[in-house]
């Protein structure tokens, strides 16, 4: 179950809008320059706010059901790859408190970050054309309007 | 260039407090002590530019990133995007992490080689933030 579910599983359906509605609102409202996200963070957000959205988009329930599906595999995905990374993360600040670093180690846990993000982003991408298959051109527009 | 680096390099790999205000005041930090700790000018001058040279290494993977996301999020809105697109988008980032690794851990030798142990550890006390 993605977090997103966890916190929100039963939301009514005005709360449908009203997200999408309330980031636009915000993005606008920032007056700051904001530093560009990580990529991974910016992934997460475009693919769980259309979570919701499907429904709205996809008439055959069937078809909905599939992409939502899919949709909540992304987020679970990435979910899993921030764990990753912030245990690895974790690893390397430990470095941090000792007086010479461990170039070894450093040197491990970056291949380990690559090769763990690696398997994550194949996922993903074989998740993304999954999705191609069950939307149509048009539902896949009013989808990505979204975000 | 010890919490410098590591710390931006920990901040690129979690992507928390991946913000370029807070890596341009660490950097900015380094440089302050280094000048007020170093006073032989050839050494300061080298550890200066050590930090320089890490700073654009790291700006450098930084924009990999930024490329990859932006290549990624392109693919993601093209509706006819193909495996090959999606591929084409993390492949340079690859390459990039080896670079990146490999500036960052050649500077650190650079500034060991550079700083005798008390002033290696007055930097450690005087830049005692961790990301």
């Amino acid at each position: 179950m993605t977090k997103w579910r966890m916190f929100f599983p039963h939301r009514p359906a005005r709360l449908n809008f009203l997200v999408p509605s309330l980031f636009l609102v915000l993005a606008a409202c920032s007056k700051e320059q904001r530093p560009s996200n990580h990529p991974i963070a910016s992934i997460y957000d475009r693919n769980v706010t259309k979570i919701e959205l499907v429904a709205l988009v996809v008439n055959e329930p069937s078809r909905a059901k599939k992409v939502r599906h899919i949709y909540e595999d992304i987020a679970q995905l990435l979910e899993e790859l921030r764990l990753i990374r912030a245990k690895i993360s974790e690893r390397l600040t430990q470095n941090l408190d000792a007086n010479t670093l461990d170039e070894t180690q450093v040197r491990a846990d970056v291949l380990e970050l690559r090769k763990r993000s690696k398997q994550s982003y194949h996922r993903y991408v074989q998740l993304q054309l999954e999705l191609r298959k069950h939307l149509t051109k048009q539902e896949f527009a009013r989808l990505d309007k979204v975000r | 260039m010890f919490w410098v680096g590591l710390a931006t390099l920990i901040m690129l790999i979690s992507g928390t407090g991946d913000d370029t205000r807070a890596f341009r005041k660490r950097v900015k930090e380094m440089e302050k002590v280094i000048t007020e700790l170093i006073t032989e000018p050839a050494r300061r001058d080298t550890a200066l530019k050590t930090l320089t040279e890490t700073q654009v290494a790291l700006s450098a993977h930084r924009t990999r990133l930024a490329e990859m996301g932006t290549c990624l999020e392109a693919a993601d809105r093209n509706y006819a995007a193909t495996e090959a697109d999606y591929n084409s988008c993390v492949d340079p980032l690859d390459a990039g992490w080896d670079v990146a690794t490999d500036q960052l851990l050649t500077a650190n030798k650079r500034f060991h080689s550079l700083l005798d142990a008390a002033e290696w550890q007055t930097i450690q006390d005087r830049l005692s933030h961790k990301p």
